[in-house]
């Protein structure tokens, strides 16, 4: 079971999680600047493309914010607000090594509550601004919540299953001989999927799809386009980083301390996520329905079912 | 704004009004669609393209329009130009279907050949390009069955260009371009002058009755009717109508000699 970190811990971790996901943004602002521009050799050019997203956000906090006619403000503005917070919230019962700020008894569920506050966020903020496209944006966040949710909770309840507990210091304690990512590979590959999905990223960003001129997030500006964006950001961080004690063991590993695992395997995956973006194209809603109803639920029913058997027979 | 309608299955649908450019990102700059939709199901298209005159000959078009004035214009320079053109139609149309990756290395090709770069060194920035899309699975399944226009009906339509040759869906029409974007990348030195008389440019014949891209504006009602938004951009994105074509020219035989 994961002890309990120190109250300080409380402010630490949304400043952890806000320089990971700066990072993140950084490196995945060089990859697309060399898709742009063409590699770089040079330190410095290479340096000036990773603070992109630094000086966005600092221009977008000093930009003069603009405001679409009809728009329902306070709507928007809790939209964009509220997708930092769940992201912060889902935060709280991840592990740094075996410490979390909260090991609640069911933090699974915990977890997966929170997350699905980004389908109330993304849905405000489409819905605030009075706009069309960003009304698209929200409408295609509802449908592939619809799409990815049920294999989600299929997938992190089969890691649950596993450690016989909702616990996630537990599921990592379960991990100690052997990853569940080797006994349960469908569950994993899902669980990545829907990592994605629920940051509207990489082959899910039709949310925020350029098609729509940004969709949920086209007439968001300044301060709450930082809050929306980066939110995003920190959702993709945190779905990233929980696909750790879930499937990859933890903070398990020979040699280096139990949070250093945890920040590699945290690394790996976002890098992972991140080089996966630059080499597919946005998927369709209306096709990945199709996939996931008729494949991926009963894979990993079937996953489940697997696990089910193993635990049963111990 | 909003009034209700029955929609396909037969309920009674809000409809908005939604006119779709004549400046939208990834947009064939000048075209206006006036959408009536319902959720995010195009119900309704209109078509207008009303621009300012333009001093200018359409750019994608200009080689063949000399040729066809007369002049004697290296084929090499008319590759060039036609596989600039469909980079530039694949940038918009990666971009719209959320590839942006790809839609920016299309767009840094396109602009290097139009820079001048040699056959041999376009070439070589073509050959990956071309590979990566046409072995990507999840762009054949995301484009694959979009806006199908058989050759019968785009010859009836009177389209002459890639959409004739692709005889199909906008996966086929994109496969057309990069079919095409290979090969003119490779003859971007050809020296021999073009035959006036074989004036196809990168969306058709230059010397039809019509510009090329009227019947492929003319197609797209039909072939938008029905489809979910994101499809929508696909489609147009795969049609790619160059308005320029359309602006009428102020100064009477400026352009055609």
């Amino acid at each position: 079971m994961a002890e309990r970190a120190p109250l300080w811990a409380v402010f630490v971790l949304p400043a952890l999680l806000l320089a990971v996901a700066l990072v993140t943004a950084g490196i995945d602002a060089v990859l697309a600047a060399g898709a742009r521009k063409g590699q770089s050799g040079s330190l410095r050019e290479m340096a000036g493309r990773a603070t992109e997203p630094g000086r966005e956000v600092l221009r977008l906090l000093v930009q003069q914010p603009r405001r679409t006619r009809a728009s329902d403000v306070p709507l928007a503005r809790i939209g964009a607000a509220l997708l930092p917070v769940a992201a912060v919230l889902a935060a709280v019962v991840l592990p740094l090594g075996f410490r979390s700020v909260s090991d609640l008894p069911e933090g699974i569920v915990w977890f997966n509550a929170m997350e699905a506050l980004a389908w109330a966020a993304v849905w405000l903020a489409g819905w605030g601004p009075n706009s069309t496209l960003s009304l698209i944006g929200g409408y295609r966040f509802l449908a592939q919540g619809l799409a990815y949710e049920l294999p989600h909770m299929l997938a992190i309840t089969t890691a649950a299953l596993g450690a016989e507990s909702l616990r996630v210091g537990e599921v990592v304690d379960a991990q100690a001989g052997l990853w569940f990512a080797v006994w349960m590979p469908a569950a994993f590959g899902i669980y990545l999927l829907s990592a994605m999905a629920m940051a509207f990223w990489g082959p899910f960003d039709q949310p925020a799809g350029r098609d729509v001129a940004g969709g949920a997030a086209a007439e968001l500006s300044g301060a709450d386009r930082v809050l929306f964006l980066g939110g995003r950001w920190l959702l993709l961080v945190v779905a990233a980083a929980f696909s750790v004690p879930l499937f990859l063991g933890g903070g398990h590993g020979p040699l280096l301390p139990g949070w250093a695992w945890t920040v590699l395997k945290t690394a790996a995956v976002l890098a992972f996520l991140v080089w996966f973006r630059h080499r597919v194209p946005t998927l369709r809603m209306d096709r990945y329905l199709e996939l996931t109803w008729v494949v991926l639920t009963p894979l990993a029913i079937v996953q489940a079912l697997a696990v089910a058997v193993v635990i049963l027979n111990r | 704004m909003a009034e209700r309608a029955d929609d396909r299955d037969g309920l009674r649908l809000d409809r908005l009004h939604v006119p779709l450019g004549p400046a939208l990102v990834d947009w064939p700059a000048g075209l206006v669609l006036r959408l009536a939709l319902q959720g995010d199901v195009v119900q309704q298209v209109g078509v207008e393209s009303a621009l300012p005159a333009s001093p200018h000959p359409p750019f994608w078009d200009e080689p063949w329009l000399r040729a066809v004035a007369g002049e004697r214009v290296p084929r090499g320079d008319a590759a060039r130009r036609l596989c600039a053109a469909h980079l530039d139609s694949l940038g918009r149309f990666f971009a719209v279907a959320g590839w942006a990756a790809m839609a920016a290395r299309a767009r840094r090709v396109r602009d290097s050949a139009l820079a001048g770069a040699d056959a041999a060194e376009l070439s070589a920035l073509v050959r990956p390009l071309i590979r990566r899309a046409e072995r990507s699975r999840a762009l054949r399944w995301m484009t694959a069955g979009l806006g199908p226009l058989s050759a019968e009906h785009a010859r009836h339509l009177g389209v002459t260009g890639p959409a004739l040759v692709a005889d199909g869906d906008a996966y086929s029409r994109m496969l057309v371009w990069l079919d095409a974007v290979g090969r003119s990348a490779a003859a971007c030195d050809d020296t021999d002058v073009v035959d006036a008389a074989e004036a196809v440019g990168p969306r058709g014949r230059i010397d039809g009755p019509a510009p090329p891209s009227r019947p492929l504006l003319n197609a797209l009602p039909g072939l938008l009717e029905g489809t979910e938004f994101a499809c929508a951009r696909v489609i147009v994105a795969s049609l790619d109508p160059d308005l320029d074509e359309l602006a009428p020219v102020p100064v009477t035989g400026a352009a055609h000699g």
